[in-house]
C-alpha cells in the first residue's frame, strides 16, 4: 500500500514538473524556430507561453504513464500498486486529458492567437543547393505583395548572379527548405537528421485534439497508444538487473512514440490509407475510429506486451516456487 | 575505478572491432588506388567507430559503474556519505576521461581522418595534373616552374615514375641551356664581366643622391647613355631643394639624353636599331608607359642570344617588370591554378560610410603557400555595389585577380576616407585586376565594369577592399561549415562575421556548441552515474551473459537519450546567444552550465543505499 501511495505521489509530482520542464524546453524550441539571423528575437511571449503551455500539458499526460512505469521498476509494489497504476492510466486519459482539451479549445476560442509575422532579414547570405541569395530588403511574408529586390548567385561553375525581385511566398525555397525553422541559418547550425525535419514529432498532440473533438469513439481509438504505454508495465521487472528494464522501457516507449509519429509522415500515410482503402473490415472501422491500422498495430502490440508480462510472472512464482 | 575502466575498455574494444569489421565490409563509394584500399577502408571505419563512440561511452559507462555500485555499495546508508565522496571521485576521473576521449575524438581525430581520406582520393588525381602542368611547362620552355611541379609530385609520391621522368627531362634542359650559355660567356668573358658588373646594381640599394650621381659618371665614361641618364635622373629625384648635387646631376642627364638622341639619329646600322629599339624602350619608361617598355625590351630580349646578356636590356627588362608587377600580373601565374584552388564560393559585403555597399563573390580561391598564404588568386571575382537606397550602381567581373597585403602607409588620405580605412589598420587587401601576357602585350585580360545605365569600362585596374587583410582571410573561410573550422578561427570569426552579410549569433552558437561540449558532457556523465547508481546491479547478483542480448537496446536507448539532450544543449546554447550575444554569452553558458555540474554532483552525492 505504501509504494501504491508514493505512486500517486510520484504521478503528481511527475505531472507538476513534466508539465514545468516541457514547457520551458518547448517555448525556448517554439522561440528557436521562430528565430531569424539579425533579428531581435523574443525568447517569452504570453501566446507562446500558452501554446506550449496547452502543448507541453498533453505530452506530459501522454506520456506520463511510461515514466511510472520507470520509477514502478525501482518501487516494486503488489497488486495493489498494479490497481493503482490502472486507475491512474484511466484518469489521465479520460479525464485529465480530456480536461486539458476543452480547456485548451475554451482558452484558445477566447483569445485569437496572432501568429508573430514571419520575415527574412536583408543583408545575409543564405545558401541552398546550388544558390547564394542576400536580400536587399526584408522579405517579409506577410506582405506577399511587395517584390524584394534579391542579389542570387549561381554557384555552378558557369553559373553568374543576377538580381531578382521575389515575390515573398511560402513555395519560396528558402522558406520551404527551411521548415520547421523560420531562417535556413537557423536550420543549419542545428544539423537536424533529415527525417526529423520531415516527420513532425508533435503530431500526437494534434491527434489528440482531433480525436477528443470527434467523439468518444475516436479518443477510444486514440487511447490505444495509451494502452501500449501502460503494457509497458509488463516490462518493468523482465531482467532480474533493473538497468536492462530501465533501458527496456526508454527503448520501448522511444519507439512506441516515433511509430505513432511516423504513420502521419506523409509517404507512409498515404501508403496506409491505400493499404486500408479497399479492406472492408478497415473501412467499417474507419467510420468510429481515425487511422484504425495505427489503432489495431497499437492493440496488438499491447496484447503482446501483456502475455510477456505474464509469462514473466508466471516463471517467477515458478522459480520461486522450487 | 579500474574496474570501470576496464569494463569501458572491453566496450570500446568490442565497438572498435565491429566498426572496424563493417567498415572492411562495406563496398567502395569513391574511386580509391588499389594500394591505398586497406587505409582509405580503415579510415571508413574509424569514421564508423566515432559516429558510435559517444553512444558506446555512455553504455560502458552505465554498464560499468552499475556493476562496480552494486558490488561496493557499502557505507551509503546516508545521504552525502564519506563512501558516495570517495565514488564522485572515481565517477569524475573516469568522466573526465571519457570527456577528453570525446572531444580529441571531435575536433582531432575526426578532422584527421576525413583529411586523410579525401587525400586518398584526391592524391592521385592532384599528381597527375601536377604531371600535366609540369609536362606544358617544360614544353614551353618553363624549365625551372616545371622541376618545381615534378617536386611537389614527388613529396606526394616519391615513386612516382611519370615526376621523377618530368623532373629529370627539365634538369636536363636546363643544364643543357646553361652550358650553352658558358660557351658564349667564355668567349665574351672580360666584356660579361664588366655587364655583369653594371647589372648587378639595383636602384633600390642607392638611397642617396651622390651615389646616383657616381653610378652616373660610371655609366657616362664607359658611354653607357641609357644607365647614365637613368641614375641620373634617379639622383634628382631623390635630391632635396639644396642638394650640392642637383645641378651636376642635372647636366650629366641632358649630356646622357643628347648622346642618346644623337646616336638614335644615326644611319640605320644593325647595332644602331637596336638602339633605336632600346631608346623606344627607355622613352616608355621614362614617359612611365611600363606595359610598352616591358614588352619592348621583352622583345629585345627574346630576339636573340646576344641580347640575353646585354646589360642594358636584362637591367630595363628587370625595371619594367618590377614596375609593371606593382600593377598587374601575368597570365601565365594562373596558368592550371584551378587545381590548386582551397575554396570555393566565397561571398561576403561590406558597408560604405555612405551607406552604398558591395558584394564581393568568387568562385575560386589559391594561395601561394610560400608567401604565407598573403598573395592569392581570385578566380571569377564579381563585385557587385549597391548605392544606399539599394539600387545597383554598378558590377564588376574579372576571371582572374591577384590579391596581396598592402600597407595602409602607402595609401594617400583622401583615398582613406573615400574607402572608410581607419587608423587602425595596418594592412588591406590590395586586388590587381589586370593581367597581362608574358611574351605578348595583345594577351591581356582587364576587368568589365557595368554600371547600371548599361555604359561598360575597364578602368580602374585595381581595387582595394577597405577592411584589415587578416579579416579579408578570414572571410574567406565563410564558405566552410563552421563546424569544421579551426576552433580559433571560428574564435575570430565570431566578432568579425557581423558586418559582412553573416549571421554572428550562428557563429557564436557553432563555438558555443564546440567549446562548451566537454563541459557539457562532464555534466551529461555525472548525472549518468546518478542514474547508474539507481539502477546498480544487486550486490550478490552475479553478472549473466544472456543480459548481452539486451544491449544492442540498450544502445539504441543511449543514442536516442544521446541525440535529444546534445539537441537541447544546441538549443540552451542558442538561446544564451540570443540572450547576451557575441563572447558574452560565453561567459553566460560557463556559469550556467557549472552551476548545473554543482547539481547533478550535489544529486549524485545525495544518493543512498536504502532507497528502495
Amino acid at each position: 500500500m505504501k509504494n501504491a501511495l508514493k505512486l500517486l505521489w510520484m504521478y503528481l509530482t511527475l505531472l507538476i514538473c513534466g508539465l514545468f520542464l516541457i514547457t520551458t524546453i518547448l517555448m525556448l524550441y517554439t522561440s528557436v524556430l521562430n528565430f531569424v539571423a539579425g533579428q531581435e528575437n523574443a525568447l517569452f511571449n504570453f501566446t507562446n507561453f500558452i501554446e506550449s503551455f496547452f502543448t507541453s500539458a498533453i505530452i506530459i499526460l501522454v506520456l506520463v504513464v511510461p515514466f511510472i512505469v520507470y520509477y514502478r521498476i525501482r518501487h516494486v509494489g503488489g497488486a495493489i500498486q498494479l490497481v493503482f497504476f490502472v486507475v491512474l492510466t484511466l484518469i489521465t486519459w479520460f479525464a485529465f486529458l480530456p480536461l486539458t482539451i476543452n480547456l485548451e479549445n475554451a482558452i484558445l476560442e477566447k483569445k485569437q492567437i496572432s501568429k508573430s509575422e514571419k520575415v527574412l532579414s536583408s543583408d545575409y547570405f543564405r545558401k541552398t543547393d546550388g544558390e547564394i541569395y542576400y536580400f536587399l530588403d526584408d522579405f517579409n511574408l506577410d506582405t506577399p505583395q511587395e517584390e524584394v529586390d534579391t542579389l542570387v548567385i549561381d554557384t555552378d561553375e558557369e553559373g553568374e548572379f543576377e538580381i531578382q525581385k521575389i515575390q515573398p511566398s511560402q513555395d519560396f525555397v528558402l522558406v520551404k527548405e527551411a521548415v520547421p525553422y523560420n531562417d535556413i541559418l537557423i536550420k543549419q547550425t542545428f544539423n537536424p537528421a533529415e527525417v526529423s525535419t520531415k516527420v513532425d514529432l508533435f503530431s500526437i498532440v494534434e491527434q489528440a485534439r482531433v480525436a477528443w473533438n470527434k467523439g468518444f469513439t475516436f479518443w477510444l481509438g486514440f487511447f490505444s497508444l495509451g494502452l501500449i504505454f501502460a503494457c509497458l508495465y509488463a516490462f518493468s521487472n523482465l531482467f532480474d538487473w533493473r538497468l536492462l528494464n530501465t533501458c527496456l522501457i526508454i527503448f520501448a516507449s522511444a519507439a512506441i512514440y516515433c511509430v505513432n509519429t511516423f504513420y502521419f509522415y506523409e509517404p507512409v500515410k498515404n501508403a496506409m490509407d491505400l493499404f486500408m482503402q479497399d479492406k472492408s473490415f478497415f473501412v467499417f472501422l474507419n467510420k468510429y475510429v481515425d487511422n484504425s491500422l495505427l489503432c489495431l498495430i497499437n492493440v496488438v502490440f499491447s496484447l503482446i506486451f501483456t502475455i510477456i508480462g505474464i509469462i514473466r510472472l508466471c516463471f517467477r512464482k515458478k522459480a520461486r516456487g522450487m | 575505478m579500474k574496474k570501470a575502466l576496464g569494463v569501458l575498455s572491453v566496450f570500446l574494444g568490442i565497438g572498435f572491432i565491429i566498426c572496424f569489421l563493417i567498415g572492411i565490409c562495406l563496398p567502395l563509394k569513391e574511386a580509391v588506388p588499389d594500394s591505398s584500399e586497406f587505409v582509405y577502408k580503415l579510415c571508413t571505419s574509424v569514421q564508423l567507430f566515432l559516429f558510435f563512440l559517444p553512444i558506446m561511452l555512455i553504455t560502458g559507462f552505465i554498464v560499468s559503474f552499475s556493476i562496480q555500485f552494486g558490488h561496493n555499495a557499502e557505507g551509503s546508508e546516508q545521504r552525502f556519505s564519506v563512501s558516495m565522496f570517495n565514488r564522485y571521485k572515481n565517477v569524475m576521473i573516469v568522466s573526465l576521461v571519457c570527456v577528453l576521449i570525446l572531444t580529441f575524438a571531435n575536433e582531432f581525430i575526426g578532422t584527421v581522418v576525413s583529411r586523410k581520406k579525401s587525400k586518398i582520393v584526391n592524391q592521385p588525381r592532384i599528381i597527375s595534373e601536377y604531371i600535366n602542368v609540369g609536362n606544358n611547362l617544360l614544353e614551353n620552355g618553363f624549365y625551372k616552374r616545371a622541376i618545381q611541379y615534378a617536386n611537389a609530385a614527388l613529396v606526394l609520391d616519391e615513386k612516382s615514375e611519370e615526376a621523377r621522368n618530368l623532373r629529370d627531362k627539365a634538369n636536363f634542359e636546363l643544364n643543357k641551356e646553361s652550358s650553352g650559355n658558358i660557351q658564349q660567356r667564355l668567349a665574351a668573358a672580360e666584356n660579361l664581366s664588366l655587364e655583369i658588373k653594371k647589372v648587378s646594381v639595383d636602384s633600390t640599394q642607392i638611397a642617396k643622391s651622390y651615389e646616383c650621381l657616381q653610378f652616373a659618371k660610371e655609366a657616362f665614361d664607359s658611354q653607357s647613355w641609357f644607365n647614365a641618364h637613368y641614375y641620373a635622373e634617379l639622383g634628382i629625384k631623390l635630391c632635396t631643394s639644396k642638394d650640392p648635387n642637383y645641378e651636376e646631376l642635372r647636366m650629366l642627364s641632358s649630356q646622357a639624353w643628347n648622346n642618346i638622341t644623337k646616336e638614335k639619329n644615326l644611319n640605320k646600322t644593325e647595332a644602331q636599331q637596336i638602339f633605336q629599339k632600346k631608346y623606344e624602350g627607355y622613352l616608355a619608361l621614362v614617359q612611365d608607359d611600363d606595359l610598352r617598355a616591358y614588352y619592348l625590351f621583352r622583345n629585345l630580349y627574346k630576339s636573340s642570344v646576344e641580347m640575353q646578356k646585354d646589360a642594358d636590356v636584362i637591367f630595363y627588362l628587370d625595371v619594367a617588370a618590377n614596375r609593371l608587377l606593382e600593377k598587374y600580373f601575368f597570365i601565365d601565374e594562373t596558368f592550371e591554378l584551378k587545381s590548386f584552388e582551397t575554396s570555393n564560393d566565397v561571398c561576403f559585403s561590406y558597408d560604405y560610410i555612405d551607406g552604398s555597399q558591395d558584394i564581393v563573390y568568387f568562385k575560386g580561391l589559391t594561395t601561394v603557400k610560400e608567401t604565407g598564404d598573403a598573395i592569392q588568386y581570385l578566380r571569377d571575382l564579381y563585385v557587385i555595389s549597391f548605392t544606399k537606397e539599394n539600387k545597383l550602381y554598378r558590377t564588376m567581373y574579372v576571371p582572374y585577380a591577384k590579391v596581396k597585403p598592402v600597407s595602409v602607409e602607402y595609401i594617400d588620405y583622401s583615398s582613406k576616407n573615400m574607402l572608410g580605412i581607419d587608423n587602425s589598420m595596418t594592412y588591406v587587401p590590395y586586388i590587381m585586376l589586370k593581367s597581362i601576357g608574358r611574351d605578348f602585350a595583345e594577351q591581356q585580360s582587364s576587368p568589365l565594369y557595368t554600371y547600371s545605365d548599361g555604359t561598360t569600362s575597364d578602368m580602374p585596374e585595381f581595387m582595394i577592399l577597405p577592411l584589415e587583410f587578416e579579416k579579408f582571410t578570414l572571410l574567406e573561410m565563410t564558405n566552410e561549415d563552421p563546424k569544421n573550422l579551426p576552433i580559433m578561427k571560428l574564435y575570430k570569426l565570431v566578432s568579425v562575421v557581423d558586418d559582412y552579410g553573416y549571421s554572428q549569433s550562428v557563429y557564436s552558437q557553432t563555438l558555443l556548441n564546440r567549446l562548451l561540449y566537454p563541459l557539457f558532457m562532464l555534466i551529461v556523465f555525472i548525472a549518468l552515474a546518478s542514474f547508474a547508481w539507481n539502477n546498480k546491479i544487486g550486490s550478490k547478483q552475479y553478472f549473466k551473459f544472456s543480459w548481452v542480448a539486451g544491449f544492442p537496446f540498450f544502445i539504441l536507448a543511449s543514442g536516442f537519450l544521446y541525440n535529444v539532450v546534445m539537441y537541447l544543449f544546441k538549443i540552451m546554447n542558442y538561446v544564451m546567444v540570443s540572450f547576451a550575444g557575441g563572447i558574452t554569452s560565453l561567459i553566460i553558458a560557463i556559469v550556467v552550465y557549472v552551476v548545473m555540474l554543482i547539481v547533478v554532483s550535489l544529486y549524485f552525492l545525495a544518493r543512498k543505499d536504502n532507497e528502495d
